[in-house]
């Protein structure tokens, strides 16, 4: 341990991420000619702040008994699914990349783990836990704020060392993949069952790479600066069935609805019931809509009908249903409204609809195809090679090591270009 | 040494990608005509002495009118400062004429010809206001990215370069390049909607009274190619609705007091010897025909007077 590196505590930390935020913004807005939008940018960084203060403050002066407090977090909870009922905040379907209003920014995140917080820690909720919660790194980009440790036994060397290859594969996933898949997902308007299931597949590779890739992103960024914050996405397509699926996406959000949801009701009503409770509830955190409904129930029915598939062995099945289960949620997930979906579900699929999802698919162009045979080639090594050393471990070594860095380096350098799709945290800032 | 090995190539990387992201921004406007003629204009704004005059608007002022012309005319300079699909979005238009009046004194230009063909009504023909393109109609690539992959620098094509195809005076040179590929269709005939029409006023008499406080301003009906000639009724109607929709802009809009508008309704042509490109955009011959006929129109309006 290098006691001779000077450290950086959670306040600086937390100030550096605000400076350097502040300086890109900055530096954006100078180029695109609109300083004037500059004054969002505090608003984005002071309205999480305060409101964790506040949220901290008021559970920590014992004002709220024990059981108003529980209450309390399931409030902050459910405010988000308040907001987009009544239209205060627009749905998170990985398409509605800003959040519309500047003082509920970030919103949907810092709620969950203020509410999370409280259950967990009640009186006992640290102030400096705003620095975290309120990070601007976090909210812009989507990965919850569930526990962060401070790695001050690590030397910067040594930081560098571990993040940096996590950065690159970060970049590689949300500039070259999620960049190119970008203007793929226009592929929603035609609303049919086989372009809404090509729509479906294409959308969920997107979120995987864009949203993974930000959140390998933040995990280098955080760890080079010293603060050490959970991998939120762990090789999920390493999996065969919906349960080892489940353990390896967005595990901010999971670890989160696990302690909130999945946990007290299992232990008063069993475990379906809690896996129904949980899907139902993460459904009602993205938008209260029909589709996030059946979204819900969908992942929880085949979760639930998968525990039964294994109990009993038959892991073939609890396979074969995997697969399918993904891509037709994500169609129902992203499908922009209810009445979208019956359209696609009432279409009675013709071979005209193929053809023209065929033609449409061929149509993309040369970088949205490469993304997409990388995208499919890296679902592919991790399902197919997922007992192999490299990726068992199900923490991206496989992209770490010294050789696929050089490619991956190589392949930012040959493929990235900021002219096709929209740089945008499908998962982030509402 | 492994690490220190791969801090070397972390570097490498870097520096790589930086002086691509770098480089790449001087590959990508020179493969599109509107982005070739915005940076060409911008060239020759920069060697601007005193201009008194301007023409804005899209490519039917681009290709089909001619500063030139009006500055013999006039006896006054003129500048063509029409950008292809209007600049494609508002914010560029406005960076566009910035850099102009930073050429020139803005409060010393007299006479601004908005030459514009949303005067017709298209589907979705609304200036996009969300998305950031750029002079070349292409999404803009944020500063951190490179324009282009340097993929697609060695799988496509190779880049048209295009030669000098602005004069000093804006105009575009017709026969610099192999531009003109007459293409014989009629155009659009529906005037523009109210909406439209209030759409187009909101994005150009706000900007360039602003830029211009002192101009006359002229929006001009541009001429077409028309292979059956236009209803004259039909055509007078849309020019009264024009200057009724101008009336309440202004109306509207108290801190434009003092704004001078005329509108001006151009002559249409069913030659089409004099076409360039489509039946908006003409060729040379043609421009010189649109551009006197609207100097004439002017004469007749009062907004220009005999050089």
């Amino acid at each position: 341990m290098d006691r001779g590196v000077p450290r950086l505590g959670f306040a600086n930390q937390f100030a550096l991420v605000v400076f350097a935020g502040f300086a890109m913004a900055t530096a954006s807005a100078l180029s695109n000619r609109s300083t004037s939008t500059l004054w969002i940018d505090v608003v984005h960084v002071a309205m999480p702040a305060l409101a964790s203060v506040m949220v901290i403050g008021l559970v920590r002066s014992g004002i709220l008994p024990p059981l108003a407090t529980r209450a309390f977090a399931y409030l902050i909870f459910f405010s988000v699914a308040a907001l987009t009922a009544t239209g205060f905040m627009s749905v998170m379907n990985g398409l509605a990349v800003s959040s519309p209003n500047p003082f509920l920014y970030g919103y949907s995140f810092y709620s969950a783990s203020l509410a999370y917080l409280v259950l967990m820690e009640g009186r006992s909720a640290s102030f400096v836990r705003t620095f975290d919660i309120a990070n601007p790194l976090m909210l812009a980009t989507g990965p919850l704020v569930i526990s962060v440790a401070s790695m001050r036994h690590w030397s910067l060397r040594g930081r560098l060392n571990y993040f940096f290859p996590f950065l690159v594969v970060g970049v590689f996933f949300f500039i070259v993949l999620g960049l190119g898949l970008g203007p793929a997902l226009a592929i929603k308007e035609q609303l049919n069952l086989v372009s809404g299931l090509v729509f479906g597949f294409v959308f969920e590779l997107f979120i995987y790479v864009n949203f993974a890739g930000l959140s390998l992103i933040v995990y280098a960024v955080a760890g080079i600066i010293g603060m050490r914050v959970p991998l939120n996405f762990k090789q999920p397509f390493s999996a065969s069935n919906i349960l080892d699926f489940w353990k390896g996406w967005h595990l901010s959000l999971s670890s989160l609805l696990k302690e909130l949801f999945y946990k007290p009701v299992r232990a008063r009503w069993g475990t379906y019931a809690a896996v129904m409770v949980t899907y139902l509830a993460s459904a009602s955190w993205h938008g209260m809509t029909l589709n996030f409904a059946i979204w819900g129930c969908l992942h929880g029915a085949v979760f639930v009908a998968s525990i039964a598939l294994l109990k009993r062995k038959h892991t073939i099945w609890a396979f074969v249903i995997f697969p399918p289960t993904v891509v037709i949620a994500r169609m129902i997930f992203g499908t922009p409204s209810f009445d979208s979906l019956v359209a696609i579900v009432n279409h009675i699929p013709t071979r005209t609809d193929a053809t023209v999802a065929a033609h449409t698919v061929l149509d993309w162009s040369t970088e949205t195809l490469i993304a997409l045979a990388l995208s499919i080639a890296l679902v592919f090594v991790e399902y197919a090679c997922s007992r192999m050393p490299l990726v068992r471990g199900r923490n991206y070594k496989f992209l770490r090591v010294r050789f696929t860095q050089v490619v991956l380096m190589i392949g930012i350098i040959m493929f990235t270009t900021g002219r096709i799709g929209d740089v945008i945290a499908a998962y982030g800032q509402r | 040494m492994v690490k220190d090995k791969y801090v070397w190539l972390v570097a490498l990387f870097v520096a790589g990608y930086v002086t691509w992201v770098t480089v790449s921004g001087f590959l990508v406007p020179a493969t599109m005509f509107s982005g070739s003629v915005h940076d060409q204009k911008v060239t020759r704004m920069q060697d601007l002495g005193s201009v008194e005059s301007v023409i804005v608007g899209g490519s039917n002022a681009v290709y089909s009118l001619s500063a030139e012309r009006l500055s013999e005319l006039t006896g006054e300079t003129w500048f063509n400062a029409a950008l292809p699909k209007e600049g494609f979005t508002q914010e560029n238009m406005t960076a566009f004429l910035d850099d102009f009046v930073n050429s020139v004194d803005g409060e010393k230009i007299s006479t601004v010809v908005v030459s514009s063909s949303r005067q017709w009504h298209a589907p979705r023909r609304d200036r996009p206001a969300e998305q950031e393109l750029g002079f070349d109609g292409m999404k803009a690539a944020p500063f951190w990215l490179p324009s282009q992959s340097l993929w697609g620098l060695f799988s496509e094509p190779p880049a048209k370069i295009f030669p000098t195809m602005i004069s000093d005076y804006g105009d575009l040179i017709h026969d610099a390049t192999d531009l003109c590929e007459p293409n014989l269709r009629p155009v659009a005939t529906e005037w523009a909607t109210d909406r439209e029409i209030d759409s187009l006023l909101e994005s150009w008499l706000p900007l360039v009274h602003s830029r211009f406080p002192h101009a006359s301003i002229v929006v001009t009906i541009p001429s077409r190619y028309m292979v059956e000639p236009a209803d004259p009724a039909a055509s007078g109607e849309y020019l009264e609705r024009l200057q009724a929709r101008i009336d309440a802009w202004i109306g509207a809009h108290p801190e434009s007091d003092g704004i001078q508008v005329s509108t001006i309704l151009e002559t249409n042509y069913d030659d089409p010897s004099i076409l360039c490109t489509s039946g908006l955009h003409y060729n040379a011959a043609g421009r010189l025909l649109r551009t006197d006929a609207l100097y004439a129109a002017m004469i007749e309006k009062g907004v220009a007077y005999v050089g």
